[in-house]
């Protein structure tokens, strides 16, 4: 066997590990915490405020238009949607692979998800004419007369997918939460604290019988979110892919999508987690130099099979004969949205390949640009798929661009600003790192002691 | 209270309260009033919170807290108490009128509901404009309902010396008619009036200035002088004629747009269609332009001109024909000046071959082709000139009185501008006491120049008849509001003999009296009555009783809407008065680069830049909205490093502006155009900060309007300026999409030369067993007129989104004319006209991916939008091939329109909230009131009982509606005919709309469009910036 850098660093014993991730949840926050809050607050507001604004006056306010009649809200949905795949890939597929690194970044990228699910679960709301009327997407028994549901449609079929998902990542995300959250309670001084981590803990005495129902019911429902992995951003890209339009209706959006979210989650997760190391210097030993460049791994992987699906899309394309498609394809490249195109190319496809480069892969500031690029990049994607695709199809006469407007932006940015508040505060409530897990890892790679 | 009437009083016997008792007059203003509180006056304001409004409050706040975000429109339903005997609710009547748009005059029949004008179309027994009307007439139906109209008699208070800093106060009509009377009695009275076509009105304001001491003068902006005055010089008869282009086998335009903008283009449109059958006799259009036009874009051939190369042109045809190819002879004195120009045709890029090639080709028709030129791009120093040589011209062609009647021409055309300069003269003698102007508006439309505005300081009292506080309105004195035409009662006699009824179909909606009302009044109030008669009305009326002998062929007239006829039969040649050659002369001289005037087909002359409908319509030739612009070539483009937008310093020798350019295929090099009718200022809220106002640019003695030919500099300012264009590209892309073939190849081939798909499908579609709708549009007679798109907005109650939407690119009319170029845009380009509503696709793809089944197919076809289900995720749109559905991005209805405009509403369509997608609907419910008719009369429903609104009003009979299970349809045969397609046809969606391919009487190729093979790339680069809108 291959000898391996241990997994965790400092030679820590089992109450270090304890004390070192309850200590943000235990401890007033500090400067840096409080001025990266209020600022992703202040976001959240301006989140809301512009929510608001477009949700009374109407859908007017933002650039779709005809013939672009989806815009940011669609191409953010599907970029949320997307990071949210790196959390449910790390915390089930990686379980099942018994990857054991996984442990120490697991907790924060499922959060990540629940987080982005969340964040793109608005958009679909908000982007439609009239929001009021958005539970007439779900099938349920009603008064209606005989109206009910369109089961061909896509966007039905993303309700559904959507919806389980973020079920799913929910529930997985708290029952891994359960024998810690159990922890923080046993550790509490004050009554209150004491009373919520209680309830949280659902009543987890730490029993052998405990650990045996939570291994099985962890095992199942990394099960469970496994093929979620793949179904959420498949069901997502046929509201591109069951469509008609050139440029949509391409058979290679399923695995394409896919690629593509484990791409840019796993860009999401580098950002954020060197943050948390700059957070919470503490972290540095559990989430080490070693895990980011597994993810940095990934990513390049992941980024040339992106680059793989471009290539290939523009193959057949030209192979298909159709001229529409083929005029669609052009179009994206050498048309009035070229810079979109190459943005996007350049950020998923050109730049991750600088981690070939052990040193870039282990370099915090290279990785945190990259992984930046990177989120940009898969913004960029769906922006060429969604507009450049609208903006030109079968007759000229109706061609015309997106009228981007202020609210666009508002909105765009705004999300972030809901996502960062989340995690932040996650970051101050939850054990941010599983203490189960990362304890049966100690002596990982480790030279002396262990198993 | 007096005893006396306490006396009287107590005859009651029994009574219900002590004021009922005594009569007090609280209780006598109570009693006259059928309700205690008015159901129609729920906003009165002055009864506080009262119980109908504290109800509406709880019931609002209710509903605000309930469903927060959503806006109901507060609805009003009014019952009738006792219900008039030929209104029932729900049931549309139709009425026989007439209107004039400004341009032209139409027999309408006018559907009302509930007594309310809701749509208007031509007349289809009419023999003038038939069924077809134009997008200015059906408009008419909006400027009724215009807020902004002038709603009371106004009496300015202003200094009549100076003209200016008015304060419009509403009065009376008794006090405005004391003003006037008093007035009238110092004589010296001129009536300004635009033309008029109606006989009863004429005869009134002839007898009132008899009877008052004053003249009639009558004026309007955009005229007709050069042709009347030519006429006088060549025929002896100031005349404008008629041409009948259903009689002529070759055309040739030199700037005359009889299809767009000159003379009676709705009329012409209909006559020219009847003989451009592809399957039968085809007539042949040239068209030589100096600012392309409908005209230009529908010609088998087309060339570019400089308006000071329009004269030469002629003169160089009659040259070519007379003494180069000697099939016709002319007189040998014209040779001399003629010669001059025989080699006009390397100017204008035309090779010998090509142009003896016209010239033969008008010499083989001699008496059955037509040469025209008019309109304001021919109003150069040499108009007249210009009008003799082409009179000369068609009468050496033996046309003159067999394709063009002289002796039957149009009425209404009768404005000179000698009449207003004569006004002018008299004015500055200090002859003009009072003076009337009736529903023109000079002070917008002459140049500053002609110093009409310090001249009517001499003027001791204006009065304006306009409807609107225009320019003019407020400079004048007293305004009297004429109302509209469709609240008056009038005649007309658009062609000598063929009389129009003008019913007014509406109480009026303001406090208006008509023209014709208000001088019958004031000579009455001056003691020199000009009629008998009470009212206008009663005068009209006995005008035509005694004329067509009794009441009931009154009856019938009204019922009728016309009487007459047009004049069918040749007419003996005018005797050209060959002297009159000698009037011509050629003085303008040519200049690198020429400005011209011209009229677009929305908003002529600018009297109804405050209809919404007008100033939204795209442009047919430009497809540009809510602007005026300079319409600059290719080349020239390029030469001076302009764009779309760019704007630019236009210097001539009278005036300097600057202006956006317009970049426009089919453009002379050397020729720059500009339309007027922009840049009002007062008026009303819609036409405000609209374009940019140009008359200044024209050139005037005060007897000659000079509107093109202007030697002009060009210079760019480096700035830029956004114009809203609803078409984003203009060029085929090498894609089959609107059809077109050579009528050589048709004939060779009996095909359109269509590449066909293979389609097959794996299973046999739906049954569709009762009626199975169809359309058909045939492109070879849709001359992109855009009359239909009007009238569907009217018919189906499309807002308006204003200029900065449109940019958005969020226009929301149902029916579009796309417009497409093929060709080198530098030298020629051909238009092809495609207009592309909903598809009604039988596979339609909008409906499998609407998640909530708002989009769904009906069992005759339909593709059916269900507004109230629709959550508006616009799924639907992005995978409609054809993008014809449109979004409700905002409340519009609420937030544009204003009392009394939604009283133009259809009650038949739903007014769409925001948030919900719409398209058209094939008109369903029209479809439905033909269908409930035909179930009423107990009988099968007949081809031709249901007609679309874009239909019902396209005078080329370009679209034809109807069921496709009924085997004798029209739209089965044309289903049928070799000529037709489907668009899209490979991609499946099987559409209920089909397209008849347009045929070129061309003996060329063609330049590029649908073919494959190359040519389609031109003009890429040079429109592709037009798409940020």
């Amino acid at each position: 066997m291959m000898d391996r850098n241990p997994l965790i660093l400092g030679d820590k014993t089992y109450k270090d590990i304890t004390d070192d991730i309850c200590e943000p949840l235990e401890t007033v926050p500090g400067k840096q915490w409080m001025m990266m809050f209020f600022s992703a607050k202040s976001l959240l507001l301006f989140y809301l405020a512009s929510v608001a604004t477009i949700l009374f006056t109407g859908m007017g306010l933002m650039g779709t238009n005809h013939p672009v009649a989806w815009g940011t809200d669609i191409v953010t949905f599907v970029f949320w949607i997307g990071i949210g795949h790196a959390g449910t890939l790390i915390s089930a597929v990686l379980y099942l692979f018994r990857q054991k690194w996984r442990t120490s970044v697991a907790r924060s990228a499922e959060a990540m998800t629940v987080f982005a699910v969340m964040t793109a679960g608005i958009f679909p709301l908000i982007h439609t004419g009239r929001p009021w009327l958005d539970f007439w997407l779900l099938p349920y028994p009603n008064q209606r007369g005989p109206l009910w549901v369109n089961f061909r449609s896509p966007l039905l079929w993303d309700v559904f997918a959507v919806s389980t998902y973020a079920t799913v990542s929910i529930v997985f995300w708290y029952v891994g939460l359960v024998p810690d959250f159990a922890t923080v309670r046993d550790r509490a001084k004050n009554k209150i604290r004491k009373k919520v981590y209680g309830i949280l803990s659902l009543g987890w005495r730490g029993s052998t019988r405990n650990w045996s129902h939570y291994e099985m019911v962890y095992l199942l429902l990394a099960g469970l979110a496994t093929p979620l992995v793949l179904s959420v951003h498949t069901i997502v890209s046929f509201d591109f892919a069951v469509a008609s339009l050139p440029g949509w209706h391409t058979t290679i959006f399923p695995p394409y999508f896919v690629a593509g979210a484990i791409f840019s989650g796993f860009g999401m997760v580098v950002t954020l987690l060197t943050l948390v190391r700059i957070g919470f210097p503490k972290f540095k030993d559990y989430i080490t130099i070693d895990h980011m460049e597994v993810m940095n791994k990934i990513i390049m992987c992941t980024g040339l099979l992106v680059g793989y699906a471009y290539c290939s899309e523009l193959f057949i394309a030209w192979y298909s004969g159709v001229k529409y498609e083929q005029y669609a394809f052009i179009n994206r490249a050498l048309g009035p949205y070229w810079w979109s195109y190459w943005i996007m190319f350049s950020c998923n496809v050109f730049i991750p390949q600088i981690f070939w480069f052990r040193a870039a892969r282990r370099s915090i500031p290279i990785m945190f640009v990259i992984s930046i690029f990177v989120n940009i990049g898969m913004w960029f994607e769906r922006f060429v798929i969604t507009v450049t695709s609208l903006h030109r199809d079968f007759l000229p006469s109706n061609w015309g661009m997106y009228d981007w407007s202020i609210y666009d932006a508002a909105i765009l940015f705004g999300s972030f600003g809901m996502f960062l508040t989340l995690f932040l505060l996650y970051l101050r409530a939850f054990p941010a790192i599983s203490i189960a897990e990362v304890k049966p890892v100690l002596y990982v790679g480790k030279k002396k002691g262990g198993h | 209270m007096s005893m006396e009437k306490q006396q009287e009083t107590k005859q009651n016997s029994y009574w219900k309260s002590l004021d009922e008792k005594y009569q007090t007059p609280e209780f006598i203003e109570q009693a006259e009033k059928e309700f205690q509180t008015s159901p129609l006056k729920e906003d009165d304001d002055k009864s506080g919170l009262a119980r109908r409004q504290f109800m509406k409050l709880m019931g609002a706040s209710i509903a605000l807290s309930s469903a927060a975000c959503v806006r109901r429109p507060v609805q009003k339903i009014i019952p009738y108490n006792k219900r008039p005997s030929e209104v029932i609710p729900g049931i549309a009547n139709y009425y026989a009128s007439s209107v004039h748009d400004g341009r032209e005059g139409f027999a309408v029949t006018v559907k009302t509901r509930e007594g309310r004008p809701l749509f208007l179309a031509g007349n289809a027994d009419y023999p003038g404009n038939a069924q077809g009307l134009s997008a200015r007439g059906t408009s008419q139906l909006l400027s009724l309902y215009d807020p902004d109209r002038v709603r009371t008699p106004v009496i300015n208070t202003q200094d009549p010396k100076k003209r200016g800093n008015n304060l419009p106060i509403p009065r009376d009509w008794e006090s405005l008619d004391k003003k006037v009377v008093a007035q009238l009695a110092k004589g010296d009275i001129r009536i300004l009036t635009g033309e008029t076509s109606s006989p009863s009105l004429k005869n009134i304001m002839n007898k009132f200035s008899q009877n008052l001491g004053g003249q009639v003068h009558t004026w309007t902006p955009v005229n007709e002088s050069d042709v009347l005055h030519a006429a006088e010089l060549c025929f002896g008869k100031s005349a404008v004629p008629k041409y009948r282009y259903d009689k002529a086998s070759m055309i040739v335009s030199i700037d005359g747009d009889f299809l767009g903008t000159y003379l009676n283009p709705t009329e012409s449109s209909r006559l020219f269609a009847q003989n451009r059958n592809p399957d039968g006799n085809m007539s042949r259009l040239v068209s030589f332009q100096s600012v392309p036009s409908l005209t230009s874009f529908n010609s088998d051939d087309n060339w570019g001109i400089k308006p000071s190369q329009q004269l030469p042109l002629v003169l160089g045809l009659i040259h070519e024909l007379a003494f180069v190819q000697k099939k016709v002879s002319a007189v040998g004195s014209i040779r001399s000046l003629t010669a001059d120009y025989a080699k006009i045709y390397e100017d204008i890029g035309m090779t010998h071959e090509q142009f003896a090639e016209l010239a033969s080709e008008l010499a083989q028709h001699q008496g059955d082709s037509i040469v025209i030129a008019g309109g304001l791009q021919t109003k150069t120093k040499d108009s007249v000139s210009l009008q003799i040589a082409v009179n000369y011209l068609n009468d050496l062609l033996s046309n003159n009185g067999a394709t063009i009647q002289w002796s039957h021409g149009l009425n209404a055309h009768e404005s000179m501008d000698q009449d207003f300069s004569d006004l002018l003269d008299a004015i500055n003698d200090g002859k003009v006491k009072t003076l009337i102007i009736n529903e023109i508006n000079p002070m917008y439309n002459l140049p500053n120049s002609t110093e009409f505005k310090a001249a009517l300081g001499k003027v001791e009292m204006v009065v304006t008849t306009n409807n609107w506080m225009d320019e003019t309105a407020n400079l004048a004195d007293l305004v009297a509001p004429a109302g509209h035409a469709m609240e008056n009662w009038g005649d007309n006699e658009f062609e000598p003999g063929l009389f129009t009824v003008q019913q007014p179909t509406i109480q009026p909606l303001h406090n208006t009296r008509s023209f014709g009302d208000s001088l019958m009044v004031w000579s009455k109030g001056a003691g020199k009555a000009v009629a008998t008669e009470e009212t206008f009305y009663d005068f009209v009326k006995n005008r035509w009783t005694s004329q067509l002998g009794g009441e009931k062929a009154w009856i019938d007239f009204l019922q009728k809407g016309f009487q007459g006829q047009t004049y069918e039969g040749t007419e003996r040649s005018a005797g050209f008065n060959t002297s009159a050659l000698n009037n011509i002369s050629v003085q303008q001289t040519a200049s690198p680069i020429e400005l011209s005037l011209y009229t677009k087909v929305g908003m002529h002359d600018g009297t109804l830049a405050n209809v919404s409908w007008m100033q939204e319509l795209p442009d047919p030739v430009s497809k540009i909205v809510w602007d005026n612009y300079l319409v600059i070539a290719p080349s020239l483009a390029d030469e001076k490093d302009l764009r779309d937008g760019s704007m630019v310093q236009v210097k001539t020798a009278q005036h300097e502006m600057t202006l956006p350019v317009y970049v426009s295929p089919g453009q002379n090099h050397g020729s720059v155009a500009v339309a007027i009718g922009y840049g009002r200022s007062k008026g009303g809220e819609i036409l405000k900060n609209v374009g940019f106002n140009v008359q200044d640019f024209i050139v005037t003695d005060n007897t000659v309007f000079e509107h093109a030919g202007f030697a002009v500099e060009i210079n760019k300012t480096g700035e830029t300026y956004r114009l809203a264009q609803t078409q984003g590209h203009h060029n085929m892309e090498g894609r089959q999409l609107a059809v077109e073939t050579t009528k050589k190849e048709y004939k060779k081939t009996n095909d359109i030369g269509l590449h066909k798909h293979k389609i097959f499908s794996i299973w046999n579609g739906h049954k569709y067993e009762g009626h199975k709708w169809g359309l058909g549009v045939d492109l070879n007679a849709c001359t992109g007129c855009s009359a239909c798109m009007v009238a569907c907005q009217s018919e189906n109650n499309i807002p308006v989104v204003g200029k900065k939407y449109v940019l958005g690119g969020r226009e929301m009319h149902w029916i579009r004319i796309d417009r497409y170029y093929s060709g080198d845009e530098k030298k020629s380009v051909d238009a092809i006209f495609q207009p592309v509503m909903c598809q009604h696709c039988e596979n339609a793809p909008c409906e499998t991916v609407c998640p909530v089944l708002a989009t769904v197919h009906s069992d005759e076809g339909l593709n059916d939008m269900v507004y109230n289900r629709c959550v508006g995720t616009r799924y639907c749109s992005n995978n409609c091939p054809y993008k014809v559905r449109r979004f409700n991005w905002f409340y519009y209805d609420g937030h544009h329109r204003k009392e009394p405009m939604h009283m133009a509403l259809n009650p038949d369509v739903t007014v769409r909230t925001r948030g919900v997608m719409e398209k058209c609907t094939f008109c369903v419910q029209r479809i439905k009131e033909g269908k409930n008719a035909a179930k009423d009369q107990n009988r099968p429903l007949k081809d031709g009982d249901i007609k679309t609104a874009c239909q019902s009003v396209c005078p080329t009979n370009a679209i034809v509606f109807g069921d496709l299970n009924d085997k004798e349809s029209k739209v089965n045969k044309w289903f049928d005919s070799q000529r037709n397609y489907t668009l899209l046809e490979e991609f499946n969606a099987a559409p209920r709309v089909r397209y008849l391919a347009k045929i070129r009487n061309t003996p060329r190729e063609l330049g590029g469009g649908h073919h494959d093979n190359g040519g389609h790339d031109s003009g890429h680069g040079e429109t592709d910036h037009k798409e940020g809108h």
